[in-house]
């Protein structure tokens, strides 16, 4: 057997595109000679050849009588009743505004939003974390815990929220938000008890900026694999998520967070969001205002579907406090690859009425607290500033006012941050490092990601040109 | 782009001109819907057909299809022509149902896949002239195809309920065209290690009745 074409210098798989005639001519040859000169490569091809007839042959599975009907009625619907779902892809795309936002927006941010329960993780100085990414030797950044919703002592009923890093004082132009209206935060943020009658499990959400090439160097996910809050699979489910649930760019004002994911399957993605998330409703995923998503579309015929998004992905997971506390502090640390990040959590909200099962006195306060949010994400204003300038010392620059309206009391941390900033930020750091419950609670994680502006965000923008 | 225009004509073998098609687009476009039904009805059994196979339910392929359907109406503007609206369509159904299908791994040991094949009832078509042998014979089929890996399933669907050429698979997966090759030599391996007395039956060897046991995929 010193002949070349040997059975095993024939790679088996060769049969099998022998079958297909998906072979080179050469091959085609070599083949049909090893097949003339051995009888069991003939055999198994004709088993590989029944196998492809025993499928070949599976009867078909008609549609079902309606469904012509449901795919056009389901148009009708996204058309007349919530046109946003349906029509944001096309008009991101499209629309003069679409672009203005994607350059302002898309090119923001990673977010990894991080709502957590204050029972799970609870800093004992809640107040508005704001800390710049300047990295391990400057520690003296202005983080600041906010407690400004907790109404009450119950904790529970706190609303609480880190924001750490905040070289992103300038990133949006600053606009009033408001509050998406029929948006029912306690739809989303279902505790996990009420999804699966499990205990709570926190969720935070975070956002964070990256450079272009970070972003599309993916390490931000690198971070997450290597800290053991993802795995591959997951970031592939990220880019999976993005694509499919049409995470749709809303441009509303400024840069808040937020998606809106559309059909959803009620079976298949509420398990996944289940697992994923913890808390999600059966509908859609209504976040205050479309942030976190990319247009989503499909690549154009031959474009590579990974290449296809944006620059704002999603991903959801859950893992081990400490290690999303881990990962946070090397995000901050690594000034090369992020350029800032924000951390919310948002207990308050985990226990609406809704939520909790309580029903009556504290009822509607807590959905107002849940709409609040919204506004907390005021932190962020003006354009996106160069990397350099992310960089620079906060103690540099100016603090832009808030710009909130008066009586809005989500924005009280950002009003009134005190003058001792880094301290508070070294005291916030230790709380966290100290927390007794940093440890093997598990917390869900919502990273929506991003990344800072092309050289030129705005330039194809139709109506800034015209 | 050629190879993905030579899908799509294949794709569209059977009855359908690919000028069809493109007329039906633009009057969707142009605000009818109507024109979108026709589009629809003209690939739906097809679509899920495919995709059932892939997925193991008739359930989940009607979903699929129909978030499909969906999409390609809301993005039917950025459909340039360049390949057959089957091609179009067939590529954004195929990520949803591989999408679906990834999520699924982690949450769902093989036992359950299994049983969720087991347990689905399968429309079978038209199975009257063919008997009961055949109608087992799809049943088997359609549960060890259940059971080949999601990746080579993948492939084998495109290839033998699509009759997709490896290039034509290598390009709606985004893999390489030996990585096809590999893929559906793998599937055709673990098919027939799991039809193995029906292989008999298919070959000419055996007389049905006899060597088929009962419970031929566990």
């Amino acid at each position: 057997m010193a002949d070349p074409k040997s059975p095993d210098e024939l790679p088996d798989e060769l049969l099998s595109a022998y079958l297909d005639d998906a072979l080179s001519s050469e091959e085609r040859i070599q083949i049909e000679q090893h097949l003339l000169a051995h009888p069991e490569a003939q055999q198994q091809l004709d088993q590989l050849q029944a196998v492809s007839s025993l499928v070949r042959r599976l009867p078909q599975q008609p549609a079902r009588a309606d469904f012509r009907d449901s795919v056009l009625n389901r148009i009708e619907r996204q058309q007349s009743g919530t046109e946003q779902i349906v029509q944001p892809k096309l008009t991101i795309g499209r629309s003069p505004r679409g672009w203005i936002w994607a350059g302002l927006a898309v090119a923001a941010s990673i977010a990894l939003m991080i709502y957590q329960d204050r029972s799970n993780f609870n800093p004992p100085n809640s107040d508005l974390a704001h800390r710049s990414m300047q990295g391990p030797k400057n520690p003296n950044r202005d983080l600041e815990w906010s407690n400004s919703q907790a109404k009450d002592s119950s904790g529970k009923e706190a609303f609480d929220e880190i924001k750490v890093a905040s070289s992103l004082e300038n990133r949006a132009p600053a606009r009033d938000m408001e509050p998406l209206a029929g948006v029912s935060k306690q739809e989303f943020f279902m505790t996990p008890s009420e999804v699966d009658g499990s205990a709570n499990t926190p969720t935070l959400v975070v956002q964070v900026v990256m450079p272009a090439t970070a972003r599309r160097n993916r390490a931000f996910e690198t971070l997450l694999a290597s800290e053991g809050l993802i795995d591959r699979a997951d970031m592939e489910a990220s880019r999976e998520l993005k694509t499919e649930q049409h995470f749709l760019i809303d441009p509303g004002p400024r840069n808040e967070i937020g998606a809106r994911a559309d059909n959803f399957d009620k079976t298949e993605h509420a398990e996944n969001r289940k697992r994923r998330l913890g808390r999600v409703a059966d509908e859609n995923i209504d976040f205050p205002r479309g942030f976190a998503g990319t247009p989503a579309e499909l690549p154009a015929e031959g474009q590579s579907f990974s290449d296809g998004g944006e620059s704002v992905e999603v991903i959801m997971v859950e893992a081990p406090e400490a290690n999303v506390l881990s990962c946070l502090e090397k995000i901050q640390s690594d000034e090369r690859n992020f350029l800032a990040i924000s951390v919310d959590m948002l207990p308050g909200q985990l226990h609406s009425p809704r939520a909790t099962g309580r029903t009556g006195e504290t009822g509607s306060s807590q959905v107002e607290e849940g709409s609040s949010w919204i506004g907390r994400r005021q932190f962020n204003r003006g354009q996106i500033p160069p990397r350099q300038q992310a960089l620079q010392p906060a103690k540099n620059r100016v603090r832009p006012p808030a710009r909130s309206k008066a009586g809005k009391p989500q924005l009280r941390g950002v009003e009134n941050l005190p003058a001792s900033e880094p301290n508070v930020a070294k005291a916030q750091r230790k709380a966290i490092a100290r927390s007794p419950s940093v440890g093997d609670n598990l917390i869900q994680v919502v990273f929506v990601l991003g990344q800072t502006a092309p050289p030129e965000p705005v330039s194809n923008q139709p109506d800034s040109q015209e | 782009m050629k190879e993905l225009f030579a899908f799509g004509s294949r794709l569209n073998r059977k009855v359908i001109s690919v000028k069809d098609d493109f007329q039906f687009v633009e009057a969707a476009l142009a605000g009818q819907k109507e024109a979108f039904g026709q589009l629809v009805e003209r690939y739906q059994d097809r679509l899920i057909h495919a995709i059932s196979r892939y997925l193991g339910s008739v359930e989940e392929a009607h979903d699929v299809a129909q978030d499909a359907f969906v999409q390609a109406y809301t993005r039917l503007a950025s459909f340039r022509g360049e390949a057959a609206f089957y091609t179009w369509l067939y590529r954004i159904a195929f990520n949803l149902a591989m999408t679906r299908v990834r999520r699924r791994r982690p949450m769902q040991s093989l036992d359950q896949a299994k049983d969720r094949l087991g347990n689905e009832p399968i429309d079978l078509g038209a199975t009257a002239e063919t008997g009961i042998l055949r109608e087992e014979q799809a049943r088997v089929v359609h549960m060890a195809l259940g059971q080949v890996d999601e990746e080579f399933r993948q492939v084998l669907v495109l290839r033998e309920l699509e009759g997709c050429t490896y290039d034509q698979i290598s390009q709606i997966l985004e893999v390489p065209v030996g990585t096809v090759r590999s893929r559906l030599y793998r599937a055709r391996i673990q098919l027939r290690d799991h039809l193995a007395p029906w292989l008999a039956v298919e070959m000419g060897e055996t007389d049905p009745q006899q060597t088929i046991p009962k419970k031929t995929v566990q």
